[in-house]
């Protein structure tokens, strides 16, 4: 009896790039086994129904798995918030479900200033709109078409935008007023019921996930489909090495977090896909013969140019109801009306002002988003009463520069549960970044203060960013000399091993990066199904000219 | 569960008992900890519940509007939410059992007894000095009284900006109480936006730069 198993492609975590490719390869028949190191999240996991469930957001919860510490979380030392999930569909199981998209611009960044370590992405906006429309019907995504700042996209199915209540109407005035672009956003909420899914309440803190299933993830719009057409999904399976030989992926051992045994399976095609941290590191503690430095590293890139986004939260009061605790936590609208460099600003790139839910009155008497908490004693009552849902929170999160020095590393003294090494962040702002969101911050403010805000608070240029967003630390690029992966997310050194997660994006753009890499998913999935063969026999990874095409 | 240490099981709900980091396999090896805190409560002695039921009434200070504080049971709630001693302190509010009764009875039954004045004084001291104490505290007694149903019903009677409110956010969402979008403001969302073609991005100004100056 062989030691170890055998499947056609291997995927590496259960989020949004993994289950793309998982659901497509194994509708068409292909053998597909995916290794996720957490369980299923259960409905009864959500602390939705509980009176409790402004304190279980910092428990349980808790967006940093550093402060949440589940058993499938592992450390990530540094200057870092990551605010990843561990477990099936990875970390949409407790995102807002923003899903914006990129706009071609995003794509000729290297043409258009090529600071820090910025690059053209080797595709175009085209070439993934496409893809966009397929993943988000897999999805189920609520929205508006017709969005003047950006191309065409009549081709997507949506179901019907979220409501925006007195919080969404304010802003979208606010903008229409100045004169600002402004549009209902794209969400991951489904508005419409769907198989095993309810459609949105408008209950809001989809940032605890959502036991109904409103929220789109892979959870539920990937895998019990993939598992239907034969998908082999193995849960609390924690990867310890990617293996190689001659070349190329062999596979991979994992060890069974449940029994604690170690498992090897083999496979044709290994896709990597376990977020902008958790596949640097795992490439790196990949470290074997012939690849010393870590897989898939022989230049040196991998985890280098992590982006995040560069973050503030801007929080107004009115003195009339806003109601922010109303309505899906996706945003209602946003404004990119700041989105395009304007050099004459000082900076390159821009930003998205994105108008976000609140939550409770635990929530507004803890200090809502910027650390505003309500005095104790006798000035308590009349804050509270004064400031609990009149409040209107707008967050400004521009695109960061992919400098090298912003990385992922190993940290050589912090082990998880399991004795791997913990990943390791460095991350500092570049000047063009703070300067960029300073003057997002005013502009926010601008825009409430037109419509009546009374009061307002930021937290000013957030270090560390909050770490939503993962990115940018295996990209894909031109040549083996500027990234990881070429124009198929095939990595440079080994062929028939792939990355797609946030580490593939070439830069971050302005936008919530989660249907982007969908679209990736989709469309590296595809490249798979069509060339299985040709990259099975592959010894060395095509450059971008000359790999097949779809 | 992990013992590795010898030490006693960890009650349902409650953090595991975990190694120091390095040593027995890392330092994650916890338990999802359970949504409404620990099944068995942490006991206070009645003087203990008495400094907490007056510490309640100082941070949120009776209103005639409003319940009252310290009749909301915010003792059994803290109890459910400070790690039981003997156990790893690894989740919100960070408040180990031993070091929280250690702080209850510091300002001890001269605190329960005080004036208003006094125990206002007591507890700005606590805040001045950054006691964790104090943190802890203010956490629990936002946290708890803020989720009880008879204080969203106040919520509901005496805030226009709350009227709606319901607590937790299922089963029942806002969906019948969230306004629905302007079809005028809409068409006037179309008036502003634009983007550029993929063949029509160019190289820009750089010199303009504030930040390389």
């Amino acid at each position: 009896m062989a030691a170890y198993e055998e499947t056609d492609v291997l995927i590496i975590g259960a989020g949004p790039g993994g289950a793309g490719i998982a659901l497509k390869l194994a509708k068409a028949g292909v053998k597909v086994t995916c290794l996720e190191q957490g369980p299923w999240v259960k409905p009864t996991d959500h602390p939705h129904y509980h009176d409790e469930w402004e304190l279980e957001k910092q428990r349980g919860w808790a967006y940093d798995p550093n402060v949440r510490q589940l058993p499938e979380d592992y450390p990530v030392t540094g200057t870092t918030t990551p605010y990843m999930m561990n477990n099936v569909g990875g970390s949409t199981v407790h995102y807002a479900g923003h899903w914006p998209r990129y706009k071609p611009v995003d794509f000729r960044k290297g043409t258009e200033h090529g600071l820090e370590g910025t690059i053209d992405w080797p595709i175009s906006y085209e070439d993934l709109a496409p893809f966009y429309d397929e993943n988000d019907e897999i999805y189920g995504i609520s929205g508006r078409i017709g969005d003047p700042s950006y191309p065409d996209r009549k081709q997507a199915v949506r179901d019907p935008e979220v409501l925006p209540g007195k919080l969404g109407l304010k802003y979208a005035k606010a903008s229409r007023d100045l004169g600002w672009h402004w549009w209902p956003s794209d969400n991951a909420v489904i508005t419409q019921p769907r198989e095993n899914r309810e459609a949105d309440q408008a209950m809001g803190n989809e940032l605890s996930g959502s036991p109904t299933g409103s929220l789109s993830t892979p959870a539920n719009a990937h895998w019990p489909y993939a598992i239907r057409h034969g998908a082999d999904l193995r849960t609390n399976a924690r990867v310890e090495t990617i293996n190689a030989d001659g070349g190329r992926a062999t596979g991979a051992t994992y060890l069974d977090r449940v029994t604690g045994e170690r498992h090897e399976i083999r496979a044709k095609i290994v896709v990597l896909a376990a977020n902008g941290i958790g596949s640097p590191r795992l490439l790196l503690q990949s470290a074997q013969k012939g690849h010393p430095d870590g897989l898939a590293n022989s230049n040196g890139i991998v985890g280098k140019y992590l982006m995040h986004h560069v973050f503030a939260f801007c929080d107004s009061w009115f003195d009339e109801p806003i109601e922010g605790f109303k309505g899906s936590f996706g945003a209602p609208l946003y404004s990119h009306e700041f989105y395009h460099t304007d050099v004459s600003r000082g900076f390159v790139n821009g930003f998205g002002m994105q108008v976000a839910r609140s939550f409770g009155p635990a929530y507004a008497a803890m200090g809502t988003h910027t650390g505003y908490t309500a005095p104790w004693g006798e000035k308590h009552r009349e804050f509270f009463d004064g400031h609990f849902a009149n409040h209107l929170m707008v967050f400004m999160f521009g695109e960061d520069l992919p400098v090298e020095s912003n990385r992922v590393t190993l940290d050589p003294d912090v082990t998880d549960s399991s004795g791997l090494p913990a990943a390791h962040v460095d991350y500092a702002l570049h000047p063009n970044d703070i300067a960029l969101a300073e003057y997002g911050i005013d502009k926010i403010f601008e825009a409430t203060r037109a419509v009546g805000a009374t009061e307002t608070n930021d937290t000013g240029v957030l270090y560390p960013p909050p770490g939503w967003h993962l990115m940018g630390t295996c990209r894909m690029g031109n040549t083996p000399d500027d990234s990881v992966l070429n124009k198929w997310c095939q990595t440079w050194d080994v062929p028939n091993l792939f990355v797609v997660d946030g580490s593939t994006l070439t830069t971050g753009a302005a936008v919530n990066p989660t249907s982007t890499i969908g679209a990736l998913s989709q469309r590296t999935g595809e490249y798979i199904l069509r060339n299985i063969d040709h990259i099975t026999a592959q010894r060395t990874t095509p450059s971008n000219a000359d790999a097949p095409t779809m | 569960m992990n013992n590795a240490l010898g030490e006693k099981p960890a009650p349902f709900g409650a953090p595991e008992t975990t190694a120091t980091p390095g040593e027995a396999g890392g330092f994650f090896e916890t338990g999802r900890p359970r949504l409404g805190g620990l099944q068995n409560p942490v006991g206070f002695d009645a003087t203990q519940a008495a400094v907490i039921d007056a510490a309640a009434d100082t941070i949120i200070p009776p209103h005639p509007d409003w319940p009252t504080a310290s009749e909301q049971d915010l003792v059994t709630f803290m109890g459910r939410y400070v790690t039981p001693s003997g156990y790893k302190n690894k989740h919100f509010p960070f408040a180990t059992e031993d070091e929280f009764k250690a702080g209850l009875d510091r300002l001890g039954q001269g605190f329960v007894d005080g004036s208003v004045a006094d125990r206002t004084a007591a507890i700005a001291a606590l805040e001045k000095a950054e006691d964790p104490l104090f943190e802890q505290l203010r956490a629990l007694v936002y946290y708890g009284y803020y989720s009880r149903p008879v204080v969203t019903l106040a919520i509901n009677r005496n805030l226009p900006a709350g009227r709606d409110y319901h607590g937790p956010p299922l089963p029942y969402g806002y969906l019948q109480t969230t306004e629905p979008w302007d079809e005028e403001l809409l068409t006037q969302a179309q008036e502003n936006g634009s983007y550029l073609e993929t063949d029509e991005v160019v190289r820009v100004d750089l010199s303009q730069l504030s930040w390389t100056k």
